[in-house]
């Protein structure tokens, strides 16, 4: 049975129960983390690398969590954090433009060895990538994440309205890619 | 976790194109990567962990190494880094402004004697220069002066008599004037007063650039009594 977060917080703060607490929360976020942050980074080693490093983070700073926000909620601010530090490392590692990072991550889903080009999931991702960070991160929260505006507005600290202008646009930009291409 | 919401029904009336495309993941995983993910972050921040809890008590003991000379060879590399920089600065610059002066070898096209630099020494200090007073330079420039001209007019006299003459620059002005004695510098200056009187100045005095009040509020009336004596004013006609 699967504990809720509350009671796994309480046993995180158990020295003795603090490990299988942290195993518990890790099992029951990773997926839905790895993914969002796959679906920023492309590439897998890079979003493990991310996922490794925004666990670590986790563990160093679960102990003072102030339970007046949702887990999740603070895992996904935590995970798109790291994400868009590990994207502004990449640009200054090469330095390259903005643009040279997106082609960059559209090489990267081009060399993916399921990669189709005539499928419309694969162009779509394609499309996906064209897009600035911040609209990249908005689509895939609502797109695939399903997240609520009030959700998607606490993990990126914005308002409402921004992130449905910014969702809007986004999906327009998208439609335009697609028919494009 | 949240509510689900439409976004299907959403992003229909956004874009019916992009609401028509299935949302299966393209993306794949190595196998197994799930199950084993909790045990490899675990393992992380376990030696995380351990890592700051072997860390030595002592807060400023260095637990990272460096190569044996780093420390020393390390201003070399960076002075070496600076000039390769600004030689390559150099180098841009002029191939932009004359890119056939930046093809042309920079090698050194003189040459010294072999072991020039190492016998080189420096040379004897000079003495230190005499200090004349004012008063004593007008006088000989003013002797310099008469001599010169007794020179030039003795010149001229003397020129279609004889072929054997001296010319003015073989004569040793200095040396001539020493010959003089003061009456005869003080006579000569009586016979050419007009020279030194009225708004004639023979002489460019350079403004001394401070004010000699300020300069002498200091002095006591002794000392300027002493520099007086010593230095005596020119009176009209000397």
């Amino acid at each position: 049975m699967q504990l809720d977060d509350r009671e796994l917080l309480q046993q995180f703060k158990q020295p003795a129960l603090k490990d299988q607490a942290f195993t518990a929360i890790v099992k029951k976020y990773q997926e839905k983390l790895y993914w969002h942050i796959r679906r920023i980074v492309v590439d897998h080693d890079d979003a493990n690398d991310v996922l490794q490093n925004m666990f670590i983070k986790v563990w160093n700073a679960l102990e003072n969590f102030r339970e007046d926000s949702q887990l999740y909620t603070w895992l996904y601010r935590i995970a798109t954090n790291e994400c868009l530090t590990f994207l502004e490392q990449q640009k200054r590692k090469s330095a390259v433009s903005f643009n040279e990072v997106e082609t960059g991550l559209s090489n990267k889903i081009k060399a993916d060895e399921g990669f189709d080009a005539n499928r419309l999931e694969w162009k779509l991702q394609l499309a996906i990538q064209q897009l600035p960070d911040k609209q990249r991160i908005v689509f895939n929260l609502r797109y695939y994440d399903e997240m609520p505006y009030e959700e998607m507005s606490r993990v990126l600290e914005t308002s409402e309205g921004a992130l449905k202008a910014s969702y809007h646009h986004a999906a327009k930009k998208i439609e335009d890619f697609i028919l494009n291409h | 976790m949240w509510k689900r919401e439409n976004i299907l029904q959403e992003l229909e009336q956004i874009s019916s194109t992009v609401a028509g495309i299935s949302r299966t993941n393209v993306y794949t995983t190595p196998h197994g990567y799930f199950d084993q993910f909790p045990t490899n972050i675990m393992r992380l921040v376990k030696g995380d962990r351990e890592l700051h809890t072997s860390l030595p008590s002592k807060a400023n003991q260095q637990v990272y190494a460096v190569p044996g000379d780093y420390f020393e060879s390390l201003p070399g590399k960076i002075l070496s880094a600076i000039k390769a920089k600004e030689k390559d600065t150099v180098w841009e610059e002029l191939n932009a402004v004359s890119p056939l002066l930046a093809s042309i070898p920079k090698h050194n096209v003189y040459q010294v004697p072999e072991g020039y630099f190492q016998t080189l020494t420096m040379s004897k200090p000079r003495a230190k220069a005499k200090v004349i007073s004012f008063a004593k330079a007008v006088r000989y420039s003013v002797a310099a002066a008469i001599v010169s001209v007794m020179a030039v007019g003795g010149y001229l006299l003397l020129d279609n008599k004889s072929e054997q003459h001296t010319t003015a620059s073989e004569i040793n002005v200095p040396a001539a004037v020493q010959t003089l004695s003061e009456n005869e510098i003080e006579s000569y200056l009586q016979d050419h007063s007009t020279a030194m009187e009225g708004n004639a100045t023979p002489f460019y005095i350079p403004d001394a650039g401070f004010d000699v009040k300020q300069v002498i509020k200091d002095l006591s009336d002794e000392e300027l009594q002493e520099f007086l004596k010593e230095n005596p004013a020119p009176t009209q006609g000397s």
